[in-house]
This record gives C-alpha cells, sequence and structure tokens, in this order.
C-alpha cells in the first residue's frame, strides 16, 4: 500500500461543536455561541414520496435513535389516515420503546456520566473518558452492560422485525403480532432490565449522593439555568415516553401550557440567528428575548430532567421511589441543575425497565389483533414521542393519494440549542477574562455537553466518525485570536 | 469461535439516503452474491454509527468494516485499507464520537473477546447530499470496488482459516 491516508472529519467538522466566544474591547466575553449542524434539506427530500415511506426513511435521520423516529413516524401516519391502532398494536409499540429507551439510557449513562461521575470531574484528563469509567466500574460490571444492551436489541429486533432497522409500523398498527413463544423471551429479558435498572442506580446514588464534591457540583451555580420545561404526560400528568399529551411547566414548576400535539404550532415558535442554520425553539406566548433564563425568556428545555420536572410523578413503583428522593435530596421541584440530567436519565431508567416488564406481562399482549387498515382520505398527520434526548414531533401534510406535500421535525436537540446556548456563555464568562483564556472552560463545555447529550449523528457516516470540539476566541474587532481544542 | 469454526463478519457502513454514502452498503450486497455459499460468513450492512457498532465486533475472529471516507475529486472510488489495531484511538469528550479503534480499546479493557483481525476498508467519495443512488463516477468504479474488497475478504479468509480439506469459506466464484 505505502500511501498515507489521512482522514479528517470533514464531513462532522463543519459546524458540529464549534463554539464561537467574542470578546468586548476589554478582552471580556460578549457573546458565546454554540453551533451546531442540522440535516438541512430532508424535508424537502422527503416531498413527493409516499408517507408510508416515512417510517423506514426518518429512522435512516439518525443512526443512534432510529427507533425515535420510526416510533413518532408511525404515529404521524395513524394520525395521517385518522386509523386508531388496536390496543395490542399500542401495547407493543410502547413495549419496545420502552426497551428502546432503556438501552439508549443505560449506554448512555455509563458513557456520558461515568467521566463525570464514576471517574470524577478532578481526575487527569487522560483517564476522565469512557475508558477511564470502564476502568473505574470494572470488567464485570461492563460485561454486564454489554450483556444488558445485547439482549435489549434482540428483543428490538424480533419485534421491529428486521435486525437494527425497524420495519414494524404502519398507519393503523404494526405488521405482525407477537407469539406466545416470543413472549417469554421478551418476559425474561424484561425482569432481568429491572435488575439491572436498580443495580445502575446503586451506582449512580453511590457516586454522587456519597460524593460531597459532585453534589456540590451537581447542585453548583455554574450548571444552573432557570428555564422552562416540556415533556410528555399521561391523562394523570405522569411520564410517559409513547403518548399523552405535551406539558410545559414554568421556572418555578406551575404549569404553563398543556397541548396536543396538533397545536404544537401555536405553541413553539423558531428564532433564527445569522451566525447558525439551527433554529432555537422558544415558546411563543413567552417571547424570544436573547440568551437569558427566567421567567421571561421563552427558552425551555427538554430531556429526562425536563420530563421529570414536567411530570407529576412516575407511573411504576420503583422509578416513583427514585423520583421522590431525587427531588428531596435537590430541595424540590423543578431542578434546574443541568448535571441532574445524568440522574434523572437513570431513574427513567427504571421506569422504562418496569414499564417494559408491565407490558410484556400483559396477557393482551400476543393478541394478533395488531393492525386496523385505514380507510380514510389522508391530509394531516402529526406524531409525538419523548426521544431519549427529548420531545420529538413529526408533521406530514399530504394529497388525496398520500403523497407528501410539506414535511416538516422538530427533533429533540432542537429544543434544547438555547439552553445549550446558555451553558456555553455561563463557561465562557467564567472563565475567559481580561483576554486571558482559562483552559478550564473545554471540561466546562464538555461536562455540559455530556448532559445534554446533543444529538450530532445526523445521517453523515463517514470514518472515523469523530466529532470534535472546538472553540474559537474572537477579539472586538472580530479577529481571531485562540483556538482551543479537546 | 463456533464449534471450533471461525466467524468472519464483512459490515457494510452507511446511508441509503445519502448518495455515496451508501456504497458500504451496496459493496456489501455485492459481496454477499459473491460469497453466497461461504460457510462462517456473515454479511451486515448498517447505518448505525458510534457506540452502537461495539455490538458487531462481539463474537467474531475476524471484521472487515467496508465504510466511506471524504477524498479530493480525483481520488473517488480509490479503495484504502487500513488495520484498526494501527488507528490512533482517540477518546473525545463526546460519546458518539467512539470510532472503532476507541471501540476495541474499551471492549479490550473489559475483557470482552474482541475480533482477532479488523480490516477496514474505506471508499473515497465526494457526494454525500441527500439522494438515492450512487454519482456516476462511484457508480462506475464500483466493479473495481467490488473486486478489491472481495480480495480483502479473501485474505482475510485465509489468514484466519484452519487447514480445512472441506473447503469451508472458499467462495463459489473460486470453486467454480
Amino acid at each position: 500500500m505505502g500511501k498515507i491516508v489521512e482522514i479528517n472529519p470533514i464531513t462532522r467538522l463543519e459546524g458540529h461543536g464549534r463554539i464561537l466566544i467574542f470578546l468586548d474591547e476589554e478582552g471580556n466575553v460578549e457573546r458565546a455561541y454554540f453551533q451546531i449542524p442540522e440535516l438541512r434539506g430532508f424535508e424537502k427530500f422527503a416531498v413527493g414520496r409516499p408517507a408510508e415511506l416515512m417510517p423506514q426513511l426518518t429512522a435512516r435521520i439518525c443512526g443512534v435513535c432510529s427507533w425515535a423516529h420510526h416510533m413518532a413516524s408511525s404515529k404521524a401516519l395513524d394520525d395521517l389516515f385518522k386509523v386508531e391502532p388496536p390496543p395490542t398494536a399500542k401495547k407493543i409499540r410502547e413495549m419496545v420503546y420502552n426497551a428502546f429507551m432503556l438501552e439508549d439510557h443505560l449506554f448512555h449513562f455509563y458513557i456520558l456520566a461515568g467521566p463525570d461521575f464514576i471517574v470524577g470531574p478532578k481526575a487527569p484528563k487522560e483517564e476522565r473518558n469512557i475508558i477511564g469509567a470502564v476502568k473505574k466500574l470494572g470488567a464485570e460490571v461492563v460485561k454486564k452492560i454489554v450483556s444488558m444492551r445485547k439482549q435489549l436489541r434482540e428483543v428490538e429486533a424480533l419485534i421491529g422485525g428486521k435486525p437494527i432497522h425497524p420495519v414494524m409500523g404502519l398507519p393503523g398498527g404494526i405488521s405482525k403480532p407477537i407469539t406466545e413463544e416470543e413472549r417469554e423471551k421478551i418476559v425474561k429479558v424484561a425482569r432481568e432490565s429491572v435488575v439491572f435498572a436498580k443495580f445502575t442506580y446503586d451506582i449512580l446514588k453511590k457516586a454522587v449522593v456519597e460524593n460531597e464534591r459532585i453534589f456540590d457540583l451537581v447542585k453548583s451555580e455554574e450548571f444552573t439555568h432557570r428555564t422552562y420545561y416540556m415533556g410528555l404526560v399521561d391523562e394523570k400528568n405522569r411520564l410517559n415516553f409513547y403518548e399523552g399529551k405535551v406539558r410545559v411547566i414554568d421556572p418555578r414548576g406551575r404549569e404553563f401550557a398543556k397541548f396536543d400535539a396538533h397545536e404544537y404550532r401555536e405553541h413553539l415558535a423558531e428564532h433564527v440567528e445569522p451566525w447558525t442554520y439551527a433554529k432555537f425553539i422558544y415558546l411563543k406566548k413567552i417571547g424570544w428575548r436573547g440568551f437569558v433564563d427566567g421567567e421571561d425568556s421563552g427558552i425551555l428545555c427538554v430531556g429526562p430532567l425536563a420530563r421529570l420536572n414536567v411530570a407529576d410523578g412516575m407511573e411504576t413503583p420503583l422509578a416513583q421511589e427514585a423520583y421522590e428522593e431525587m427531588y428531596g435530596m435537590l430541595g424540590g421541584k423543578p431542578v434546574h441543575h443541568t448535571l441532574a440530567m445524568h440522574w434523572a436519565r437513570v431513574i427513567e431508567m427504571i421506569y422504562a425497565a418496569e414499564r417494559f416488564r408491565e407490558l410484556a406481562e400483559d396477557p393482551e399482549i400476543t393478541s394478533p389483533e395488531v393492525r386496523n387498515v385505514p380507510r380514510e382520505v389522508p391530509t394531516l398527520g402529526i406524531g409525538v414521542v419523548e426521544a431519549p434526548r427529548g420531545t420529538l414531533i413529526h408533521h406530514y401534510e399530504t394529497d388525496e393519494k398520500g403523497t407528501l406535500k410539506k414535511v416538516n421535525l422538530i427533533v429533540a436537540t432542537q429544543n434544547n440549542i438555547a439552553r445549550i446556548c446558555l451553558s456555553i456563555d455561563k463557561a465562557a464568562k467564567a472563565l475567559v477574562k481580561g483576554g486571558v483564556v482559562d483552559e478550564g472552560i473545554l471540561n466546562m463545555v464538555e461536562m455540559a455537553f455530556r448532559a445534554y447529550d446533543p444529538c450530532h449523528a445526523c445521517a453523515t457516516h463517514s470514518a472515523p466518525g469523530r466529532i470534535p470540539l472546538v472553540v474559537e476566541v474572537y477579539d472586538s474587532e472580530k479577529k481571531l485570536i485562540k483556538v482551543l481544542r479537546n | 469461535m463456533r464449534n471450533g469454526r471461525p466467524r468472519v463478519l464483512v459490515l457494510g457502513l452507511g446511508n441509503e439516503i445519502l448518495s455515496d454514502d451508501a456504497i458500504g452498503l451496496v459493496v456489501v450486497r455485492e459481496l454477499r452474491k459473491i460469497f453466497r455459499d461461504a460457510e462462517g460468513l456473515e454479511f451486515v450492512e448498517t447505518h448505525l454509527s458510534g457506540y452502537n457498532l461495539l455490538d458487531f465486533f462481539i463474537g467474531y475472529d475476524a471484521v472487515v468494516v467496508v465504510d466511506s471516507v471524504i477524498v479530493d475529486a480525483n481520488e473517488v472510488g480509490s479503495v484504502y485499507f487500513l488495520d484498526a489495531r494501527e488507528l490512533e484511538c482517540r477518546i473525545e469528550a463526546h460519546p458518539h464520537s467512539l470510532g472503532i479503534p476507541e471501540i476495541l480499546k474499551l471492549c479490550e479493557r473489559a475483557g470482552l473477546e474482541v475480533p482477532r483481525i479488523l480490516k477496514i476498508a474505506a471508499i473515497g467519495i465526494r457526494d454525500t447530499e441527500l439522494g438515492y443512488g450512487l454519482s456516476p463516477e462511484v457508480e462506475g468504479a464500483l466493479p473495481k470496488i467490488v473486486e478489491r474488497i472481495r480480495e480483502l475478504v479473501e485474505s482475510v479468509l485465509s489468514e484466519i482459516r484452519p487447514p480445512d480439506p472441506l473447503g469451508h469459506f472458499s467462495t463459489s466464484r473460486s470453486r467454480r
């Protein structure tokens, strides 16, 4: 071969994890921005195609959360063709979706929270990563994680109809029922997953609650923003990943809005900034007041912590216990600490496991009635689910044959970008003074990143799959004076 | 190893809706036809990325990853061969960014059995715009690309295969 191949992550670098810091004349931070890419053009790409293709097509938007798009899309199709799936179809969808949420959350918890909670924020940089976390957890625990994840993925493949890419969702239901033999396998995994979730909660408690330094860090002002929160709730205002109404609470914890997915445009608006293609979602009725938190600013937050904040409680007993414990220890609702997202994620894992088991044990789950055939003329369909990173909305409009005329997707990270910018601005203001840049800024930004877990994995797939963080500092004349990389 | 017989995976990475980014999937589809009778040889196509690839590395003796790489216009259609074990392991801040070398390291640290051989074939592309179908440049180079990667798979098979008089792993083409 004898040829050196230089692999630059070009396709991912553009806009990915790029942080721009602009200084004033005194060398203090005027404004810090965070650029995130969007899958531009997808909506246009989908127009003219049959709507039924969307559960498969949108599942390809993201290499990480195919299931979230597949499910939001299937629900949008139910709505589009005005057909309600039979109870068993809904239960199977919710069951597999909870298995997926658990699978996604468990790996993210160990990888995301690992560097900060398991290894510790003050550990040397070389150890503060997933490899360091693996070392600290020990090989046996890691094997347990890998094995649990594998079993959950097998359940997803079994129900999804095809390994990896789900093909189950159809307007009015799903493509195939579950046999009794399959159910037995699923129940076994579901029961084990509850034990695993509890085990993970113990690891979290040990790492956070019993470590004063980390507990203080979670509560620190540097990682706190008083914003609105949004998430799905059921009719009892309990958390639900698969269906319900979208509830919004204000920074004091009071219900601000509760709406059906169809009304999302009355509540959510998109703000555009000249320096990024990303659209910042904000609450229309509050308005865009710039990158500030508080009751007068329409900035909102979605994801695990937001979902717990908007819910009055958890539907399952162990998750409810953990929920009460977290709010008890963090001073009541709502919790505004960004790093508590990791804690909330583990509580959601318990819920996902318990709900997964509950549905797997439901005798109705093996009923062969899994599809109602659509008979209405399609016009408009809107579907919403809670993706691992927050509220995900699919909106389709078609002609009478079901050919797409308009597509709008609001993905979880879009809802969070404004709040992520707040975190970056706060870090920049704390660590850049008089033109001097403290390199600790990277660690602070990384910690906030890990909590939100902004999903960058949209679609492109070229080697080596690395997403760098780049901090660029500009002086008052917009001249680049410093570049920091992780 | 299952029943003493090595397991080899050819893993195509790519995204069907991003034009040339689908090349890894297309090549694996072609290879599946060529090696259709080979025992112990599996073919998987996926658009998953990052840590999700971990599942594919456990339980195999050898893995050949077929992916794409962005190159200059005059390099489109070229195939670059890399050994995953020779790639630099870069642990980054962002968990989605776990690449193949990082996954290997993670598995090794956890005492998980990872493939003895892990080769990467990276196909030079330029066009990753949203859309179905390969660009004419990549489409035109497809037979050559498939042939080069077929040779790689053959070489991996002969490296991993114990002396086997029954000729497991031989391709339908080479058997003719």
